[in-house]
């Protein structure tokens, strides 16, 4: 099998006395989605922050790319091919939707440090912006600020911004949260078309489509792994089914 | 585009300030320039106030120490016999950018009221150097007895001639940063402030972007700075004192922050304000405090605000 995307090893985080990730293992490869699930308190956010880079790991290493980036600053492991969508929406809410967009076009380009021409005017950013729009299906929301969508569809921005820095490896911290029924089919539908290219590791509470979508599953349990493989395994696991799908059946 | 009152307004704004001294010659009160000068010097620091403060998000309560550096910078070399003015005002931008540049390396690691802070330590210091500066006035100031010379023709001891200069560099600075807002530089600049989380993890570095805004904001205000000091042959640490750098902020809210014209509009108002309220009594700022509030809540966004003004115009 090729090298992993993200190669994770004995990743470790204590907050004081408590011991929020100790020692996970866990790989991502091109093409594949991988859940990470657990119940809360479990350490989900806490690794999805040491992944994108809020927070400095205790020991372990994180390699992306074959390359440790667990001491890079947020914004080169974003230039590396790192995207992230967060937990609640984060977004620019007064920009309009191809704004939003746009801002993450010229991040992308790096080249942020232009003072005379209109950043608006830039037609190939624009096109750009619109066609990943119409990828997630935002077409018709373009001029719209972002803060007056619905919530699906700002779900729908989150992704649409990762997405627009081309990753390698998008980051989707519970991106269903808060989502309507036929909100989040289409959602599925687009976090499954979007991990054939690439790697995505998904933070998920929602069982239904965790297991719709991912190849791989890890469970947390106290900052701990527990059990990690393939869901038909994840689902007969003795030890899964008691802490955690248990409380669900 | 079809031109809105708010256009309307700003255009008679800045014809009515090109026709002050006319205006002064024909009532022959030659104090009206004086006032004019004074609002159009101020204008420009609040317009680089207003790029860090408005647009950038970074509510610096020591802007005034950019002030104080171009106008020593002005001062010190004329009292050393320099008065070429490409020297003068190189070294005040230059200076104003390297302090603006050292102060954002240690205060734009912080946020909010730190920011505010640090950045008034910082000034403060600048403020108590120039105190101390005893070769140079110390307390007292410093008298400039020649004024800047650049060309032959450009005669800067001439009021009218200077007051055009400082209006025709005011009108640059206002074409510039309405560039600068709307390039990528500027589009950026106003990401961070709305979600500075968020650009980060689209791979902005945040910080370096902020500083060289900072940086920038600095040079333009001591530009300000060393045309104040033609303008009143005088400098003292005064200029710096942080009721300045108040004032600063109290003519960006006023006018409108993170807006083009606002920052010139709140300079004119302050201006005219302190002058006529302080005519009618000692403290005026008494009067002067509960305007500042109604026109804030009513405007939203300031003068332009109630102008009808829309962010970014």
């Amino acid at each position: 099998m090729a090298d992993p995307l993200l190669q994770v090893r004995g990743l470790t985080k204590h907050f004081g006395g408590i011991v929020a990730n100790d020692a996970i293992d866990l790989d991502v490869h091109a093409g594949e989605l991988h859940a990470v699930i657990g119940a809360n308190g479990a350490g989900k956010s806490t690794f999805i922050a040491q992944l994108g880079g809020d927070v400095a790991p205790d020991a372990g290493t994180i390699r992306f790319l074959g390359r440790d980036i667990s001491r890079l600053p947020v914004h080169r492991r974003a230039h590396l091919g790192l995207a992230r969508t967060f937990q609640t929406v984060n977004l620019l809410p007064a920009f309009s939707a191809v704004e939003n967009v746009a801002l993450a076009l010229i991040a992308r380009d790096g080249h942020a440090f232009r003072f005379w021409r209109r950043a608006t005017d830039d037609c190939r950013v624009t096109a750009e912006a619109r066609a990943v729009l119409d990828r997630v299906g935002l077409a018709d929301a373009g001029h719209r600020p972002a803060g007056t969508l619905s919530h699906g569809g700002q779900r729908q921005l989150e992704i649409a911004m990762a997405l627009a820095t081309r990753p390698r490896l998008l980051l989707c911290d519970e991106p269903m949260a808060g989502l309507g029924l036929g909100e989040s089919d289409s959602l599925i539908a687009l976090l499954a078309e979007v991990a054939r290219d690439i790697g995505l590791l998904l933070v998920e509470h929602d069982m239904q489509a965790v297991f719709a979508l991912a190849r791989r599953i890890t469970v947390l349990d106290r900052g701990r792994v527990i059990a990690s493989g393939p869901p038909a395994a994840i689902r007969a696991d003795a030890e899964v089914q008691r802490l955690y799908l248990g409380a669900e059946a | 585009m079809r031109p809105t009152p708010r256009l309307v307004i700003y255009a008679a704004l800045l014809l009515a300030l090109a026709l002050v001294p006319l205006a002064a010659d024909l009532t022959g009160n030659r104090f009206y320039v004086t006032l004019a000068n004074r609002a159009v010097i101020l204008a420009l620091a609040a317009i680089s106030l207003n790029l860090i403060m408005g647009y950038g998000g970074m509510i610096s309560f020591g802007h005034a120490a950019y002030l104080g550096i171009g106008g020593y910078s002005v001062g010190v070399l004329a009292e050393h016999g320099i008065d070429n003015g490409w020297l003068q005002f190189g070294l005040a931008i230059g200076a104003s950018a390297l302090f603006a540049f050292l102060t954002g390396l240690v205060a734009l690691r912080s946020r909010g009221v730190y920011f505010i802070m640090i950045s008034l330590a910082v000034a403060q210091i600048a403020y108590f150097a120039a105190v101390g500066a005893y070769r140079y006035g110390g307390d007292d100031g410093l008298t400039i007895f020649s004024d800047s010379r650049f060309v032959p023709w450009l005669r800067l001891g001439d009021s009218v001639t200077f007051y055009y200069l400082c209006l025709a560099v005011l009108l640059v600075a206002l074409i510039l940063t309405n560039r600068l807002v709307n390039a990528r530089f500027g589009f950026v600049l106003r990401g961070i402030a709305a979600n500075e989380t968020r650009l980060r993890a689209l791979g902005v570095p945040v910080f370096r972007h902020r500083l060289a805004a900072f940086t920038l904001a600095g040079a333009l205000c001591g530009l300000a700075g060393a045309l104040l000091a033609n303008f009143a042959d005088f400098v003292s640490p005064s200029m710096m004192d942080w009721t300045r750098s108040g004032d600063l902020i109290v003519m960006v809210v006023l006018g409108g922050v993170g807006t083009l014209m606002g920052p010139v509009l709140g300079a004119v108002a302050f201006v005219v304000l302190e002058q006529e309220l302080s005519n009618l009594m000692e403290h005026w700022r008494l009067l002067f405090g509960p305007l500042l509030v109604i026109v804030v809540l009513a405007g939203n966004r300031g003068l332009d605000g109630l102008l009808g003004g829309r962010r970014n115009g």
